[in-house]
């Protein structure tokens, strides 16, 4: 048998072999058949080389293209002396691509074309749109470059070239990132500043389509305000056409009316969405106000933004942001204290409070972000006996900004076929092609066959694991999925909320387990029993077992092991004590009881 | 066309030498060899500009030039001993010069190929291929991808379109 198969001479040649190089060349050194190959797939190399640098690629499909334009999907690749890099987004109309002039300054070039020739109307609607954008003058709008037609009859195409904003669309942070109160209130004010700059202009300018995805965070933190490609001109003639997005327009710009209010309220929907991660058409079309939680005033002056009778609401932009800044000046936000690490499955007391007998909703609200409290000012001196009681320091009753449980947002889109999978296997398979690790228990047991292409990788997750009462805990900081029947999950909700009741009044901080290495793990029905005590004493901590805790894990992680051991007790219903470096499992319900009937022993 | 300044040859080496390396490779030639052939040929080439006998330098042509030409002297020079000291027959004849890519024919050949290749493969080699610093591993984070599955989709396109170059119009 050869010591190298085909395969690995292709890698060697492609520059990709990543096993014993010098053994690989010595055989290749003693072996003429083994370099005949080699020089084949050299030329071979070779050829796809120059065909990578020779040959033009659509941007959009990837397809060889002839000439500016691709055959398949009909991107361009070259117009106007840009030379086309990506696309940004595309629907029936257009697409925005990110592109390069001949000194390879890079723009955002948007594309409008037509099934039609495009009739006069349309052509001084871009000229219109071509005239406004060169007039606007902001810092946190993209600057205007240039506007040129090519084509004609039906294959006009349109294109406007503007300053191509760097950074990431807050629709797009929402999938990795929470918003605090003062990111919100700091966002509502550079947004703001750029509508009163819209109002001021003579004639008032409406963007009629704020929403998170038009709004752009560049890297120095600050927010641009792009797309105006919806934008209206007060006083031009207004039709009845929608234009804008549902959810986020004021219910009279669905009958094209437009006034001072409208972008105020559309910010207002973009706003809540971010606070809530909900898309606000649930929260406005229902009575779901309770969800948005943030401080009285700026619960307030949301509610004012996206009042439905526009004369309930701010009168301008600059009036809003008037009453932005009185409401700091009332409401001054204070630096929060140093932060503590505390266990993401414990709820702050007065979020407990505020979501008691709501169950349900309190599971779909509760925090994944770490909560801030007052540091302890306890210390442990060394050798500190174990002792039950107490075990760990008071806590002072935090006021916590409550951030919804984190979902899997849309995520990379990927291409899934499979027949008759194992479930194990099809939910380590989307970690894999999501990079996100997973802890599936063995109770999951289903077997799936599957085919999409171009799926984001949320709604594989989600539809997946919905198709088989199956849901999730995501843990967005180390990407690390928990999946379980979703009653469990239910279920362990309406626990939490009891469990924090009990924490309050026993005045308990969860343990946390201390920092160490990192856990590599990729395992498919691991033994429960040994995983855990292979990552205790990996970190130089005993682990009490007692004997039935039994049963196995498919477990896919990277993550730090003091957050991965916790997801991997919480998957089969076990939590901790840690009493120095001993680390005590033990079924939740039974340490539940415990604390229980210290609660008892208390007089409580 | 374009001359390197001194300090530009570090960069211009960088950039072309992989495929000096390949067109060695292509010859036949053992890695170590090719190694050296094609360091060689980077140093003549250097020494050949600053005595001034290269107004021009056109890379990576003419190091490629060089390299095959430095590595079929010493084919030439290995098989003479060869037959002198060992009396073993010939080792295969080296392939010609210019069946060894560049030519606009086995461009359209393989792009033509690709044209048939999956949305997939055709998304791999562009982002191997045809992207600056391109590399399967690169590729793997773009397409979200293990890298074990993108080596996996790079050979089979390449089977693809060797095949498709193999039964195509010499």
């Amino acid at each position: 048998m050869k010591p190298f198969t085909r395969e690995d001479l292709e890698l060697y040649v492609i520059g990709d072999y990543d096993g014993d190089l010098a053994a690989l060349e010595q055989y290749l050194a003693t072996d003429e058949t083994a370099r005949a190959i080699v020089a084949e797939e050299a030329k071979l190399e070779l050829a796809l080389r120059s065909a990578g640098a020779a040959g033009t690629f659509c941007p959009a499909c990837d397809d060889v293209v002839v000439g500016d334009q691709c055959e398949t999907c009909g991107a361009s690749v070259r117009a106007g002396g840009y030379t086309i890099d990506r696309v940004i987004v595309q629907h029936a109309h257009g697409r925005m691509y990110v592109a390069r002039d001949a000194d390879g300054t890079r723009v955002a070039l948007k594309e409008l074309a037509f099934v039609q020739k495009p009739d006069a109307d349309a052509h001084a609607a871009f000229e219109r749109e071509a005239r406004m954008l060169r007039a606007l003058e902001h810092p946190a709008i993209p600057h205007f470059v240039a506007s040129f037609e090519e084509g004609s009859g039906v294959h006009t195409r349109y294109y406007l070239a503007q300053e191509l904003v760097e950074g990431q669309s807050l629709a797009a942070r929402l999938g990795d990132h929470f918003f605090a109160e003062p990111e919100i209130i700091e966002i509502a004010r550079s947004v703001l500043r750029v509508l009163v700059y819209l109002q001021g202009l003579s004639p008032m300018v409406v963007h009629r389509d704020i929403k998170p995805g038009n709004l752009v965070q560049r890297g120095d933190g600050s927010i641009a305000v792009v797309d105006f490609g919806a934008a209206h001109v007060q006083g031009a003639t207004v039709g009845s056409t929608s234009i804008g997005t549902f959810g986020y327009m004021p219910v009279e710009q669905m009958v094209g009316i437009v006034d001072a209010t409208t972008d105020t309220y559309a910010l207002g929907a973009s706003l809540l969405h971010l606070v809530t991660r909900r898309e606000p058409w649930k929260l406005l079309q229902q009575p779901a106000w309770d969800a948005v939680n943030v401080s009285p005033n700026l619960h307030a002056y949301l509610k004012r933004l996206v009042a439905a009778e526009p004369r309930a609401r701010f009168a301008s932009a600059a009036v809003a942001l008037d009453a932005l800044d009185h409401l700091e000046t009332k409401n001054p936000m204070t630096p929060p204290p140093a932060v503590r690490w505390v266990p993401r499955l414990m709820i702050a007391v007065a979020a407990c409070l505020a979501f008691a007998g709501v169950g349900l909703f309190g599971y779909l609200m509760r925090p994944a972000t770490p909560m801030t409290v007052s540091p302890p000012n306890v210390a442990t001196p060394p050798g500190w006996p174990i002792v039950p009681w107490p075990r760990a320091t008071p806590v002072v009753p935090p006021a916590p900004t409550i951030a919804p449980r984190a979902r899997l947002l849309a995520g990379p889109s990927i291409d899934l076929d499979f027949k008759d999978m194992a479930g194990h296997d099809v939910i380590r398979l989307l970690g894999k092609k999501c990079k996100l690790g997973v802890v599936v228990p063995d109770s999951i047991d289903f077997r799936l066959s599957f085919h999409s292409t171009q799926i984001p990788c949320g709604a594989a997750f989600e539809d997946i694991l919905e198709a088989h009462g199956l849901w999730y805990v995501y843990e967005p900081d180390i990407k690390l999925v928990r999946v379980a029947p979703r009653k469990e999950l239910d279920a362990e909700a309406e626990a939490e909320v009891e469990r924090t009741k009990l924490h309050a009044a026993l005045h308990l901080v969860d343990d946390a387990i201390p920092a160490g290495s990192n856990a590599d793990l990729d395992m498919k029905h691991a033994p429960l029993r040994d995983l855990l005590m292979s990552l205790a004493s990996l970190n130089s901590f005993d682990v009490l077992l007692p004997e039935e805790i039994r049963g196995s894990v498919t477990v896919t992680a990277s993550a730090p092991w003091n957050r991965v051991l916790p997801t991997i007790l919480a998957a089969h219903g076990l939590w901790f004590r840690l009493h120095g470096k001993l680390i005590r499992v033990a079924p939740r319900r039974q340490l539940d009881a415990e604390d229980e009937a210290e609660l008892a022993r208390r007089g409580h | 066309m374009h001359v390197p300044e001194p300090d530009l040859w570090g960069d211009a080496i960088r950039q072309h030498d992989r495929k000096v390396f390949l067109s060695v490779l292509a010859l036949g030639v053992a890695p170590d060899a090719a190694r050296e052939i094609a360091q060689a040929a980077w140093t003549r080439l250097m020494e050949r500009h600053a005595a001034g006998a290269l107004p021009e330098v056109e890379l990576p042509g003419l190091v490629i030039r060089q390299a095959r030409f430095l590595a079929l002297n010493e084919h030439q020079r290995s098989k003479t001993e060869k037959r002198v000291l060992a009396a073993v027959p010939d080792p295969p004849e080296a392939p010609e010069l210019d069946r060894v890519v560049d030519g606009k024919r086995e461009i359209e050949r393989v792009l033509a190929a690709l044209a048939t290749a999956s949305p997939t493969a055709k998304k791999i080699f562009r982002l191997v291929y045809a992207t600056p610093n391109g590399s399967p591993e690169a590729a793997a984070r773009e397409v979200g991808l293990s890298l074990q599955r993108v080596r996996q989709i790079l050979c089979e396109t390449r089977k693809h379109i060797r095949a498709a170059i193999e039964e195509g119009p010499r």
